[in-house]
């Protein structure tokens, strides 16, 4: 087992890929009650399709498998839920998907062996039905439906479309669609599970109160007992890049009572290593938070423009997209736009001071600290960073190491962008 | 040692202001790698003088004399390592609170040789003794305020879910506090907000600090605030409803919505001072709180008509909202079934073993309630309010003598009041 131990941040992680290939971290933190440990697949809803390597074929699935998988999970043989059985020792559970990760959750503060078992043990042992495929499908068309009440969501998604076309897996619905969804069956279910939950595409991370060489042994000895299909070699695919070559304004009549303007453009796409990736998404929220953000003076200069909302907006930087995009809800959105535009310029003409710089990256520091606070959000870290292949500790350090050279970089990278702007007007 | 310092080694000492004595609660905590302090005012609620109180919290927040743009401020704590400045009110049934909060990273944690303590507690006295009463300011507070409220009707499902408050809620207290009026808002002058901050000097407050600062170093950087002596406030926390319930009323809407809704009121008599009131958290644990709950296992494991259900109960006021999405075609099934589960549990049928079960989990998150600061932060204000403050093991041990005949009595005081059946016009399903 390897250890990193961090005399500064006074934390200690323990870190061992075992025979199956499954990857686990271990973070002891006794001075806590409670412990939190997530169970993670290298698989989302981006991976509708994806390359099988043995064969060198593109294999395609109905959008929504992941999250339909996330839901079946929980379903025990006997029919019952097995988040009850862990609310039976006082244990909560939950799970997510995301573009390209499914996690369960276990946390509590007690029977801390039991729950890492059963979480090991429900995610690797399937229990699919023909009739509970069915009957899922029902709660899971509600699921997607709930999410389509937010207008502003619905601006978000339709400034998207201008940025990717109607089809590219950023602006589908992680979900998949009422249509998408009835088209899954059990068989596609169990060959997604088969490929993606193998153990060496997953990883374990265990948080809080415990003894690491016992909750090893635990984890040894569970897998061991266990027989796995031969692993499939996957690669994940992107849609095709294709370039916005000029500004897209579009206009929709929405029954809302206020417009809603949505305005951005995408990043350019580039073969970088994971290191670049990382320190190029860094530059880009210091960039885009010194005009934006809280430490801009983004208030004052809507003010002057009478405009008395807060601007939204986010910086979207990883594997295969990226975007810029701010978003607003008032009447006044034509002058919001106008002064979003001339930012932007002012972003490529000056980018930011050494100064700036400097004060980005200590409350950027700070964040990091705060996230020792809770031990759910550590061991969500530990998943997230191990996709990214690195630990925790050189992730805070990497911040650091970004400097007025990466920013610049950054800058020549997004200027002469085209520009899309979506507004939600109110029907008359 | 009484039972604030038996849960988490909570102090409760006086320090010592130039005009009175004031409560400090210290908690030493080397648990979390940031500290906090907290400054926190009590005033009685009145309707427009609470507003003022608000809007004034919301002034405070944004700048302060020394720093009189928002960005001069925001930059001054980003470079203090991103130093918590936080601002906010709150309405509760018959007082409201300002709370001021700063705080950032323990010193062992950063490079430099910066007092942030010191640091911390000097913006703590800026932002409460050098307000920035600017004019332009005051008027974009209130016109994001109003904008605030006309642009979440947008939002068709918060539109109906307010219509639905507004029905149930007529005339009462939690009518005024849950919305606000715009008009309201529009008359606020700086006069209304320098009023407002004179009587915040004169409300009794609270000092709350969590870290790993010594109580000497803390108790030092605290002392010697210069406020006048404080009026008395009663602060009464739960707000006792007199509406004489005869007939459930149904309503039947037609809304501009993707997805119909299910939205049941029902009152209760039981409050978070009460006897009863652990009863009815189980009540709310048992029908509503997980997935292993009754409405949850009946609507959507065993009939699949909802993705979720939520059953929520409100100590404060008395009133439990249950809420579902579900197909246009099933709204009346899934009220017939609601209806079945609730009368189920009226007349005493609870599994032994759900509650059990309920009962370990609870207990987990009591056990547990220390891993954050909000709960740290909740039990001196339950302390400095005169709520009786029980031990963990106290608690355990009430949680333990509930017995089915208690949560069937907490059961039968729920009353229905108002259901809404929205079918929406954009509902697509079958």
């Amino acid at each position: 087992m390897k250890v990193i131990n961090n005399t500064f941040y006074n934390e200690t992680i323990y870190t061992k890929k075992l025979s199956n290939g499954l990857t686990i971290y271990l973070m002891p933190r006794k001075q806590f009650s409670n412990f939190s440990a997530v169970f993670a697949t290298d698989y989302g809803s981006f991976d509708y399709e994806f390359m099988d390597l043995t064969n060198n074929t593109v294999v395609k699935t109905p959008q929504g498998v992941a999250h339909f998988l996330e839901h079946k999970m929980f379903d025990e043989e006997d029919g019952t839920d097995v988040s009850d059985k862990l609310i039976e020792i006082g244990i909560d559970s939950n799970a997510y998907t995301s573009y390209d990760i499914t996690a369960y959750f276990v946390s509590g503060n007690q029977n801390i062996k039991q729950a890492v078992e059963i979480l090991l043990d429900f995610v690797q042992k399937p229990n699919i039905t023909d009739d509970t495929v069915e009957s899922e499908k029902e709660i899971i068309c509600q699921e997607l439906m709930m999410y389509k009440e937010n207008p502003l969501s619905n601006s978000r998604i339709n400034h998207l479309k201008l940025l990717y076309g109607d089809s590219d897996r950023v602006i589908q619905d992680i979900g998949g669609t009422v249509e998408s969804v009835n088209e899954i069956d059990k068989e596609t279910l169990l060959k997604c599970y088969d490929i993606f939950y193998h153990p060496s595409n997953m990883c374990l991370s265990v948080v809080g109160n415990f003894d690491p060489n016992e909750m090893l042994s635990l984890i040894e000895e569970n897998q061991n007992k266990k027989e796995f299909k031969k692993e499939v070699e996957i690669k994940h695919l992107n849609d095709e890049y294709f370039e916005v070559t000029e500004n897209i304004d579009k206009e929709e009549y929405l029954n809302i009572k206020t417009p809603i303007a949505v305005i951005g453009f995408k990043f350019p796409y580039l073969e970088l290593d994971d290191i670049t990736l990382a320190r190029y998404g860094y530059a880009l929220d210091f960039l885009f938070d010194a005009y934006f953000g809280e430490y801009s003076n983004i208030i004052e200069r809507l003010r002057e423009i009478k405009v008395n909302v807060p601007l939204n907006y986010a910086i979207t930087y990883t594997k295969g997209y990226g975007y810029f995009r701010a978003s607003v809800t008032t009447s006044k959105y034509e002058d919001v736009l106008n002064l979003v535009k001339k930012i932007l310029d002012e972003i490529i003409e000056n980018g930011i001071s050494e100064e700036q710089l400097k004060l980005m990256k200590r409350r950027t520091y700070t964040a990091h600290i705060k996230r020792f606070n809770n031990n759910e959000t550590l061991a969500e870290d530990l998943v997230s960073i191990h996709k990214k292949k690195r630990d925790l500790f050189d992730s805070i350090e990497l911040c650091n190491k970004v400097s007025i050279n990466d920013v610049r970089e950054v800058i020549n990278i997004i200027k002469n962008r085209a520009i899309c702007t979506y507004v939600a007007k109110p029907k008359k | 040692m009484d039972n604030l310092e038996k849960n988490m080694g909570f102090k409760h000492i006086l320090i010592k202001e130039k005009n009175q004595n004031v409560p400090l609660y210290y908690c030493h905590s080397t648990k979390f790698k940031t500290f906090y302090t907290y400054c926190v005012f009590f005033k009685e609620y009145e309707k427009i003088s609470s507003l003022h109180f608000e809007i004034l919290g919301k002034l405070l927040n944004r700048t302060t004399l020394k720093h009189p743009t928002e960005q001069q401020l925001s930059v001054y704590c980003a470079n203090l390592y991103d130093m918590y400045h936080y601002v906010s009110t709150k309405q509760l049934p018959h007082y409201d609170d300002m709370l001021f909060r700063t705080g950032t990273v323990n010193k062992k944690y950063i490079h430099e040789d910066i007092d942030l303590l010191d640091e911390s507690i000097s913006l703590l006295k800026e932002t409460i003794f050098e307000p920035n009463f600017s004019e332009e300011i005051l008027e974009d507070i209130k016109l994001t305020t109003i904008n605030k409220i006309n642009n979440a009707k947008n939002n068709n499902l918060y539109n109906v879910t307010k219509k639905f408050n507004l029905e149930r809620f007529s005339g009462e207290l939690i009518e005024e506090q849950m919305y606000i009026n715009p008009e309201d808002v529009e008359a606020v002058t700086m006069d209304d907000i320098k009023k407002a901050y004179d009587n915040l000097l004169k409300c009794p407050h609270i000092y709350v600090y969590i870290g790993e600062d010594s109580l000497e170093d803390v108790v030092s950087s605290l002392s010697g605030f210069d406020f006048p002596v404080s009026e008395k406030v009663e602060l009464k926390n739960e707000c006792r409803h007199n509406k004489i319930l005869e007939k459930v009323k149904e309503v039947h809407l037609d809304e501009d919505l993707n997805q119909s809704q299910l939205l049941i009121g029902l009152r209760t008599n039981i409050y978070n001072r009460d006897d009863d009131y652990y009863s009815m958290v189980f009540c709310e644990l048992l029908l509503g709180g997980d997935s292993n709950s009754e409405l949850f296992r009946v609507i959507r494991k065993n009939n699949n008509l909802a993705y979720d259900i939520s059953f929520r109960y409100n100590s404060l006021y008395g009133f439990i909202t249950i809420k579902a999405g579900v197909d246009k075609n099933n709204l009346e099934k899934t009220y017939e079934l609601v209806k079945e589960v609730i009368s189920n549990f009226q007349k005493g049928n609870i599994s032994k073993e759900h509650l059990e079960i309920e009962k370990k989990y609870l207990i987990s998150n009591i056990k547990t309630e220390f891993d954050d600061f909000s709960s740290h932060y909740n039990l001196a204000l339950s302390h400095y309010r005169g709520d009786k403050i029980k031990t963990v093991e106290e608690k355990i041990e009430l949680i333990n003598s509930i017995t089915v005949d208690d949560i069937k009595r907490a059961a039968n005081s729920m009353e229905y009041e108002l259901v809404y059946f929205v079918r929406g016009t954009k509902d697509e399903s079958n």
